[in-house]
């Protein structure tokens, strides 16, 4: 149980630095604890040198370092370390998959959902364009949830299922061990969008049994510029580097090079180590804390943000009624969203508003100026959700 | 101060000015921004050189309607060179706001951008029609 919860935003900085904040932002992006930013200036301050380069002791360090944070994350979602390739956040790694799969995709099949981030869309398209591929659209029903009927539709010929594992717009949480293994009886190599899911589920990805798993470090208490795509180590022995230069590569001469072992083959040039080895320290923090006792405590905010929210004149919302992510997007009759947030900002309460990269999502619910949304994580409180609710009551009396 | 709790930037919000389409307007020109989706058009009455009536649609959040709304007054009745001339900083001076962050300038700036378009439109095809002007 998290019980403790003001020992907990003791250990963020930014909530000593600014003590009226009510942070209602994760989704975009999360606060990081002091150990993470303490780690990161570490690095730089006693052992900063590069990594795989030089066999002087302080090379050593920072290599073993970057090294040991891939253990510390492979151990956290259940893959081995080899599988784990660093890129800089999610975007990054659904265009690496995008483009390594690329060879494969020749006249084939692209299934997405209607649930996606524009990351999660653009890099098909453009692989699509390149290989001559169709891109098919799984639909959602009015509550944000996977049309059953229609992917087991669409899913059938695919080639490539790639989808959201949690909506950044509706909160929705799909099946994702489910609907793999149905992916995968029909031949297809399945990618998850895990940006939403990493930072509040437990995860296991082998059990999951996904082939590519992309997930970004900043969302969940980790430095910027660090992200992770997860590939399946036969898959990734098989696939063909997209991009090439140093570090990645074990032999090059006058004609012809022979590639690096995975995952290295799939990093060219020098990593963000510091990022790296940041995101280690960052998992062991949630670790810590526990992703069971994180992802029960959410639900609760979940609902409460629901219960809440929903007693507000106007007030609609995209999603799930239940069970659905510690977030809400949310329109109020006769606010533009922009307007909401401002509001709520005169009231020291940070919530994003616009189209949240998921322009087609709001479309389809007739969201058409964007929404508000509030994204909580696990430093919230049930406080923070009143105070919320009061300001958005405030503002429609005004 | 945020801009919700400046009277002028309200006020312009709930009672906007010159919201209306213009007929026989002989130029109207429409955009929006991107990533939030507002949208303002400008419709201009012109005659002699001088903007005779001015009308606006558009759809948004309370700083786009707002400085569509007092835009629209600024310019009514002057002439287009003296209206081609208004920036976001004398909208700004105008509503009543100080300083705004880089995010929401857009909001100020995409009916300055429309009005500015509208005039050009209007004085490129008159160059044309006129012959030889
Ligand atoms: C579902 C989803 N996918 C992808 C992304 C992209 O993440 P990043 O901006 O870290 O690459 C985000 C975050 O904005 C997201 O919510």
């Amino acid at each position: 149980m998290i019980e403790d919860l003001n020992s907990i935003r003791s250990d963020f900085p930014i909530f000593e630095f600014n003590p009226k904040l009510v942070y209602m932002d994760s989704a975009a992006t999360s606060q990081r604890p002091k150990k993470v930013i303490d780690k990161v200036a570490e690095v730089y301050t006693q052992y900063n040198s590069n990594v795989h380069r030089g066999i002087y002791s302080m090379a050593e360090k920072v290599t073993e370092e970057y090294e040991d944070a891939r253990k510390e994350i492979a151990a956290f979602l259940g893959t081995s370390a080899e599988e784990l390739i660093f890129t800089k956040n999610t975007t990054e790694s659904l265009n690496l998959v995008a483009y390594m799969l690329l060879p494969k995709l020749k006249n084939g099949v692209i299934t997405i959902t209607e649930l996606e981030h524009h990351s999660n869309i653009l890099p098909w398209r453009k692989v699509a364009s390149l290989a001559n591929a169709e891109i098919k659209t799984v639909a959602v029903d009015q509550e944000g949830k996977i049309n059953e009927a229609d992917f087991e539709k669409k899913i059938s010929g695919t080639s490539v299922f790639s989808f959201a594992h949690v909506s950044n717009v509706a909160g929705t949480t799909l099946n994702a061990k489910k609907m793999i293994r149905t992916a995968k009886a029909e031949g297809a190599i399945t990618v998850v969008d895990g940006a939403q899911a990493a930072p509040h589920i437990k995860l296991n990805l082998h059990d999951m049994g996904a082939d590519f798993y992309a997930l970004s470090g900043h969302k969940m208490l980790g430095p910027t510029g660090i992200g992770i795509l997860y590939g399946n180590k036969k898959l990734l022995e098989d696939l063909e580097p997209p991009f090439s230069g140093g570090e990645m590569v074990k032999e090059v001469h006058a004609e012809g090079q022979e590639w690096n072992d995975v995952p290295w083959k799939f990093e060219p040039g020098t990593p963000n180590f510091a990022g790296a080895i940041g995101f280690g320290e960052a998992v062991k923090y949630l670790e810590k804390i526990g992703m069971g006792d994180i992802e029960l405590y959410e639900k609760k905010l979940g609902r409460a943000l629901v219960e809440e929210l929903t007693k507000i004149d106007g007030l609609e919302y995209i999603g799930p009624m239940e069970n659905r992510a510690s977030l809400l997007s949310f329109k109020l009759r006769g606010y533009h969203p922009h307007d909401i947030a401002a509001f709520l900002d005169t009231r020291s309460i940070a919530v994003r508003s616009g189209f949240h990269c998921a322009q087609p999502l709001h479309e389809k619910f007739g969201f058409f100026d964007g929404s508000a949304r509030a994204s909580l994580y696990f430093y919230n409180n049930m406080e923070e959700i009143e105070s919320l609710a009061r300001a958005l009551k405030e503002l429609v009396k005004l | 101060m945020s801009y919700f709790f400046i009277e002028n930037i309200m006020d312009h919000y709930k009672n906007p000015r010159n919201m209306k389409e213009i007929k026989d307007a002989n130029s109207v020109f429409g955009d929006s921004n991107p990533t939030c989706g507002d949208t303002v058009k400008i419709f201009l009455k012109v005659n002699e050189g001088k903007i005779d009536d001015i009308g606006f649609q558009g759809h948004g959040c309370a700083l786009s309607m707002a400085s569509s709304s007092l835009l629209t007054e600024m310019a009514k009745g002057s002439e287009l060179q003296e209206a081609l001339k208004i920036t976001e900083n004398d909208l700004m001076k105008e509503l009543g706001i100080t300083e705004l962050g880089p995010n929401r300038i857009k909001c100020i700036a995409l009916p300055v951008k429309t009005l500015k378009m509208a005039i050009i439109q209007y004085l490129s095809k008159a160059n044309h029609a006129g012959g030889g002007t």
